[in-house]
């Protein structure tokens, strides 16, 4: 008699894990994954133990205090891996069916007997298994932190499955978006847009979305944190015990099954969708919307289509002119998609908001910077992959231009697209510097001086987002040019660029441990309330920390601004030491220091990349050899017929 | 060495046909890791031949292309074009050579007489000379009509026509054809061939690989058949056919077939093989011992009553399969 199986047979998803069990690229991710994590892990534990050890006792020695550390450890530890699951699983999962659409391999699995949903499911099943992977390696961590008392039971348990939802949450997201573009990268896009958005809603605008996130950081906060009336439904949930658990996550359960389904049903519809840009094509509609408008009401356009032909720079020349993201015409509704909600936003914080609390301007600024930072990094990333996988490259360099002048036309030709998603970063920064501005006080000589370093704050601001652009731009070049997959160069590039800016700012904003309280942000006014040490210390220290965040110029910028706008607030100074007008002139020379530091950055940056334009492009280049013509090759040849 | 035709610069010295060599090889060796897929090939191409590349996938001709096209960076031995060192002095090589990769894509984004222009400035053709150099590429591989078509929507052969223009545009001394007819339909094939004859009139040294081995025989003046990363022969058409007819295959057919028939058979001289097979004999026979005549005569002497007497003709393809053994890697 014949026993049933259990265990489904499951060949998409033995495939997959046979597939990305081959690939050097999953342990790369895994490792980098997982050192990150339990990097962060380690010192979240070791901020923790030296907090309670500055209470009296020596180090080295057991210290009973201790115990019950992990009541502060475990939470903070849980957050990183929640942020670990947002970052790494859109990566994980968006290539999962835009990679079979790629290959053209897609076909191929509808004509087997597998449902559409069993390959929905088995995709989600081969991406979790690698995140669930990593998780399962922080275990032993939380174990740890769980030995050492302070954590209920109830807690662990409940990490654990929000931990598991979550991942699933992202990662239906991400396949979603699999699902629905063509490419890899437009499916990687999409994904940690979403992602983002998602990110921003809940976690910054503190919107009730019941996210595993969210009913984690409900449940740790026991209703008294921020917030509390908007996520009423959160903070009435008792995730203490099993049954309140399932209850909270039904809705992050329902969202999932209705993205997966939502997934299956796309599978056969936007399964041998075409690989031009989607950009493009909408585009493309609404320039025939705007044609038959302009035909019967006879309108006028406002940025007719320039016939222009290459010059000198014939790379940069179709960058500019022919590309999605070069034309003028269409960068200027991607201005106008961002700008618009941002200038939205802007108004909102200055009509509800007040000048000494600009957090929320800076969350804006920082979610700007985040999809600014995607977009330049991803095109810059895919300049050279893109034409490789076109198969154009070849015909490229076969021509007479140069290594160099080909990676630098190639980043010339962006500059638009750093002007345009540079432009709503602007908006914010007016917008801050008109918050703090006391135009009133132009008479007096304070006033003027005020106005001055306002305005300075501002071309300041201006340009350390031009470099720190730049800067990204040459980096993911230099990181994705390489590559031979688009996909490869901009996993390659945001991860990278995700961890510095991230690791960077989780480590690097240790002065919140030498404090009292934590530091509470840019803000900064508050920091000053601080009594461990002294200014210049602190001022030392935040030197060091922005010269590595990746962001740390214009970090430094918003210092600067705090400290100018620090003379309009007197009222806030606690401490006679603080305040002063030399701690101006400090911001100003830190700023100086970060910012001089930071272009350097960027020219060493594009200069190695240019050094190693030849091994980028597979090329050998000019001044490679003597230069003399070989004449020992140029012999007549005789013929003797 | 004889090639037929007239030398491309003004003879020196001697009385004799003397020409430039335009691409020069010595000893060249291209490795990926540890497979050598180029294993020492030398070999030297006169100014204005046209010169086949032959040999099944994988035997190395596109990496011999590469190194002549300044794309592959590591590579032992030497290589030169018109005298250039490729991997000295790159960048000059690419002013006086044109490629054409085995697969190449197009900018989608681009109209036909956009993308000369675009490659026009890359091959730094200066400003004022761009329109006409195009126009005169452009009639001449029969595109003009086809100037304002975006390249995207043309077809396969049209975009091999427009590499072609492309590779044109700085008036290159050599050009590098990998597999330009792969993929054509026959008229398309026919029109590429038509055009190659006519930059072959210009004097333009043509490299060119191909798989429609009898469409290389139509043009080239000499070939080099390549296997397993080694060059196993080379020369005129003429040179390798009489090679390779050392051996040649007779098909006959005899009415009064018998054992004692067939021993005095495998007796005449030059019979070096006779292969009985179920409706005829095989016989290998060393043409440069005995020809074709004598050998029937010798039949007929023996006593054979032919029905059939049948010498396999020698063409491209036997020639490449005489050469080659198939071994693909």
């Amino acid at each position: 008699m014949r026993i049933p199986r259990l265990i489904p047979e499951l060949p998409l998803l033995w495939r997959e894990l046979t597939e990305l069990s081959a690939r050097k690229r999953t342990y790369v991710i895994r490792s980098v994954g997982a050192i990150v994590i339990l990097s962060a892990v380690l010192v979240l534990l070791e901020g923790a133990s030296s907090r309670v050890q500055a209470g009296g006792m020596s180090a080295g020695v057991f210290n009973v205090q201790l115990m019950g550390i992990g009541s502060v450890a475990f939470p903070q530890i849980v957050n990183v891996l929640f942020l670990a699951v947002e970052l790494l699983m859109p990566a994980f999962t968006c290539g999962a069916i835009a990679m079979e659409k790629e290959r053209n391999t897609l076909g191929t699995l509808f004509v087997t007997r597998l449902s559409p949903l069993t390959i929905v499911l088995e995709k989600l099943g081969s991406r979790l298994v690698p995140m669930l992977t990593i998780l399962l390696l922080t275990f032993p961590v939380l174990a740890f932190v769980y030995s050492l008392g302070g954590v209920e039971s109830s807690r662990l348990y409940s990490a654990v499955w929000l931990l598991f939802w979550e991942s699933v949450l992202y990662a239906s997201i991400g396949l979603l978006c699999s699902a629905w573009y063509s490419t890899t990268v437009a499916a990687f896009v999409a994904s940690y847009v979403l992602t983002g958005f998602l990110v921003f809603l809940t976690f910054l605008m503190q919107l009730p979305l019941p996210t595993p996130q969210m009913i984690w950081r409900a449940g740790e906060l026991g209703g008294i944190g921020p917030g509390r009336g908007r996520t009423a439904f959160l903070y009435s949930i008792d995730s203490s015990t099993l049954s309140g658990l399932v209850y909270a996550t039904v809705p992050v359960m329902v969202a999932i099954a209705g993205m997966l389904l939502l997934t299956r049903s796309l599978l056969f519809r936007r399964a041998f969708v075409g690989h031009s840009s989607m950009l493009l094509r909408i585009f493309r509609r609404v320039d025939g919307v705007f044609q038959r408008l302009n035909d019967r009401a006879g309108g006028v356009m406002i940025i007719p289509d320039r016939v222009s032909l290459p010059g000198l720079d014939p790379v940069a020349w179709r960058e500019r002119e022919k590309k999605t993201l070069g034309k003028a015409r269409y960068l200027v509704r991607v201005l106008m998609v961002f700008e618009f909600p941002v200038m939205f936003l802007c108004i909102m914080f200055v009509m509800y908001g007040n000048a000494s609390n600009s957090t929320d301007m800076q969350r804006v600024l920082y979610l700007m910077w985040a999809i600014t930072g995607m977009m330049v990094a991803v095109k810059a990333a895919t300049l050279i992959s893109s034409e490789r996988t076109r198969e154009t490259l070849d015909a490229l360099l076969s021509t007479s231009l140069t290594n160099r002048e080909l990676l630098q036309q190639k980043i010339v030709g962006m500059r638009r697209l750093m002007l345009v998603m540079g432009t709503p970063l602007m908006s914010v920064h007016l917008t801050l510097f008109l918050m703090h501005v006391n135009f009133g006080g132009w008479d007096t000589a304070a006033g003027l001086v005020s106005i001055g370093l306002l305005l300075l704050y501002f071309v300041i601001a201006m340009v350390a987002s031009w470099n720190l652009m730049h800067l990204m731009s040459w980096l993911s070049l230099l990181l994705g040019g390489r590559s031979r997959s688009q996909t490869k160069s901009v996993l390659l590039a945001t991860i990278l660029l995700a961890i510095w800016g991230v690791s960077s700012a989780l480590f690097l904003q240790t002065e919140g441990g030498r404090y009292r309280g934590g530091y509470s942000g840019y803000g900064g006014y508050g920091a000053y309330d601080r009594e461990y040490e002294a200014y210049e210390t602190v001022q030392f220290w935040r030197v060091q920390k922005r010269l590595f965040r990746l962001d740390g110029a214009v970090d430094a910028a918003q210092q600067f601004l705090s400290a100018a706008t620090y003379g309009n607030y007197r009222q806030f100074s606690i401490g006679s030491d603080y305040g002063t007008d030399s701690n101006i002139l400090l911001e100003g020379l830190v700023l100086a220091v970060v910012l001089g530091w930071h272009w350097g950055l960027y020219r060493f940056v594009r200069w190695l990349t240019l050094r190693m334009s030849p091994w980028i492009l597979e090329r050998n280049d000019v001044g490679v050899g003597t230069g003399e013509l070989q004449r020992d090759h140029t012999v007549l040849m005789e013929g003797t017929s | 060495m004889s090639t037929g035709r007239e030398p491309a610069e003004p003879a020196q010295e001697t009385g004799q046909r003397t020409r430039r060599i335009a691409i020069s090889i010595r000893n060249l060796w291209v490795s990926y890791g540890k497979f050598d897929a180029v294993k020492g090939i030398s070999l030297d191409i006169p100014q204005g031949e046209v010169f086949g590349f032959i040999g099944p996938n994988g035997a190395g001709k596109s990496s011999t292309f590469r190194v002549l096209a300044t794309l592959q960076r590591k590579f032992r031995g030497q290589a030169y074009v018109c005298g250039l060192d490729v991997l000295r002095q790159p960048q000059q090589v690419r002013d006086v050579m044109g490629f054409v990769p085995d697969f190449f894509g197009v900018y989608e984004d681009l109209t036909s007489l956009e993308y000369l222009h675009f490659f026009a400035a890359a091959y730094k053709v200066p400003t004022a000379k761009r329109k006409s150099v195009i126009d005169d590429v452009l009639t001449l591989t029969d595109m003009s009509h086809k100037a304002e078509s975006p390249v995207d929507g043309l077809s396969r052969g049209m975009k091999q026509r427009l590499a072609l223009a492309r590779v044109l545009l700085h008036d290159p001394q050599v050009l590098l054809l990998d597999e330009p007819s792969s993929g054509l339909d026959p008229r398309a094939r026919i029109e590429m061939r038509e055009l190659l004859k006519a930059l072959k009139e210009m004097g333009k040294t043509i490299v060119i690989s191909s798989h429609i081995l009898s469409e290389l025989g139509q043009l080239c003046t000499r070939i080099g058949i390549v296997e397993l990363g080694q060059l196993v022969a080379e020369g005129s058409l003429q040179e390798i056919y009489r090679r390779l007819q050392v051996m040649r295959l007779i098909h006959i057919r005899v009415e009064n077939a018998s054992a004692e028939l067939e021993q005095r058979v495998r007796a005449i001289p030059g019979v070096a093989k006779l292969e009985t097979q179920v409706d005829r004999w095989a016989i290998s026979l060393h043409e440069d011992q005995t020809s074709l005549a004598e050998l029937h005569a010798g039949l007929v002497e023996a006593g054979t009553r032919l029905t059939m007497f049948q010498p396999e003709a020698m063409d491209m393809e036997t020639a490449f399969m005489k050469l080659t053994e198939g071994r693909t890697i």
